[in-house]
């Protein structure tokens, strides 16, 4: 009882962070469940994979509701998401998943400090309202007080990244938000605030084909995913709604020392370093 | 709605949920709220299965045995009356939303005579439905 609780309190913290910052939660709450609370590794991946679809199924909700989420800009990118999550968990078994980890960590060490040195591409709203372009954006950043308009940039090479984070989440089994916000903010000029609610809701879609697989194999344990779903639900329902009153340079610094974290995570882990 | 009009109703509707009185409007519903309203639905559901089915897990001692869940046993398990079972439908309604609101944005799109983004939909429903025989055919 004592063990689903804290599994219950890892999902909760893990949904706060990861809705705030359009992440899944999943590089949370998977080491937390293997290192200190013994879940063995399958479990813990397939819960993991489970709560990245509940983070954002909660958190869009929120998000839908002010109207934060680039449904247009969401759709387009799922495609090359999904694809690239097919492809990559077919290939998985052919590459080097260790070597891949190797050099997506130091991809990813770059940009996190990329976007912590505030160097982030300028977001320049059109001058004519028209001009948002099929895929631009409009909302109103309740922490400014003003209306924020946006045009998509850089589509192509936006499509490419997102191809690719869904073949590295493929591989990886991991929700894939770490690198698609970067890629909205860094190269398609999306506002951070917009670029975290669009990519959570389209962590669901890009987890839903490894959990379905998981669950298929039995590898679901009833006794991890549901206190950790239960968890994720309610925090992730509190962290969307916590980053429409924080800056966007919070949640800017915030999802820099995730990637932070995570690619030396991934660093270690190719070197087979284990933490414990 | 014209780009301005877009923008006042975006504005309105924010000042509304900043004063926690966000409710329907006389406004024609965009199609961020119907979709707000599905995934609600279907996570409150999932959420009352899981619960319920916790509890009932509580009540009963915790003396059943949770690791043995899958979807071929889900049926077996939903007729002997096991809280597995119960548990493994809330899990299953979880994995289901993204494929519902895709779905529910497919229609939505296509209603509005937006196609190209009806078809980008139906594109991701179909490498979702790709995956999941994947995996049934590999196990």
């Amino acid at each position: 009882m004592v063990q689903m609780v804290l599994i219950a309190v890892v999902g909760f913290v893990g949904g706060v962070f990861g809705s705030m910052v359009g992440l899944g939660g999943g590089i949370f709450i998977i080491p937390c469940l293997t290192l200190f609370l013994d879940i063995p590794i399958h479990s813990a991946i397939a819960a993991g994979l489970v709560a990245v679809i509940a983070t954002s199924t909660s958190s869009s909700v929120a998000y839908l509701r002010r109207g934060l989420t680039n449904l247009r800009l969401a759709v387009s990118l799922e495609t090359v998401l999904v694809a690239g999550a097919l492809a990559g968990g077919l290939l998985g078994a052919a590459l080097d998943t260790g070597a891949l980890s190797a050099i997506f960590g130091g991809v990813m060490i770059g940009v996190s400090l990329y976007m912590a040195m505030g160097r982030r591409a300028q977001v320049l709203p059109p001058r004519e309202e028209s001009a948002l372009g099929l895929l631009g954006g409009v909302y109103h950043d309740q922490h400014h007080q003003h209306l924020v308009r946006y045009r998509v940039r850089r589509l192509p090479v936006g499509l490419l990244s997102g191809l690719i984070a869904g073949g590295i989440s493929g591989l990886l089994g991991v929700g894939g938000g770490f690198m698609t916000v970067p890629a909205m903010v860094l190269i398609m000029g999306v506002p951070m605030r917009a670029a975290a609610a669009t990519s959570s809701m389209m962590l669901g879609v890009t987890a839903c084909g490894g959990a379905v697989a998981y669950f298929i194999r039995g590898l679901v344990d009833p006794g991890v995913a549901v206190p950790v779903v239960l968890g994720v639900a309610v925090g992730a329902l509190l962290g969307s709604r916590l980053a429409l009153r924080v800056r966007q340079s919070v949640l800017i610094g915030v999802l820099a020392v995730a990637l932070f974290a995570l690619s030396v995570q991934m660093i270690l882990s190719a070197a087979g370093i284990r933490v414990r | 709605m014209t780009p301005r009009q877009r923008i006042l109703f975006w504005k309105r509707r924010a000042d509304q949920a900043g004063r926690g009185r966000l409710r329907d409007g006389s406004e024609e519903a965009p199609l961020e709220r119907k979709l707000s309203v599905v995934m609600v639905a279907a996570l409150g559901l999932a959420l009352a299965l899981l619960l319920g089915g916790a509890v009932l897990a509580g009540l009963r001692g915790g003396g059943e045995d949770l690791s043995r869940i899958t979807i071929q046993a889900l049926p077996h398990l939903l007729a002997g009356g096991e809280v597995t079972g119960v548990l493994g439908v809330g899990l299953l309604v979880v994995l289901a939303v993204p494929a519902v609101r895709t779905a529910v944005l497919l229609v939505a799109f296509a209603l509005r005579r937006e196609w190209l983004f009806a078809a980008l939909c139906a594109v991701v429903l179909a490498v979702l439905a790709a995956g999941v025989l994947t995996g049934l055919r590999a196990w």
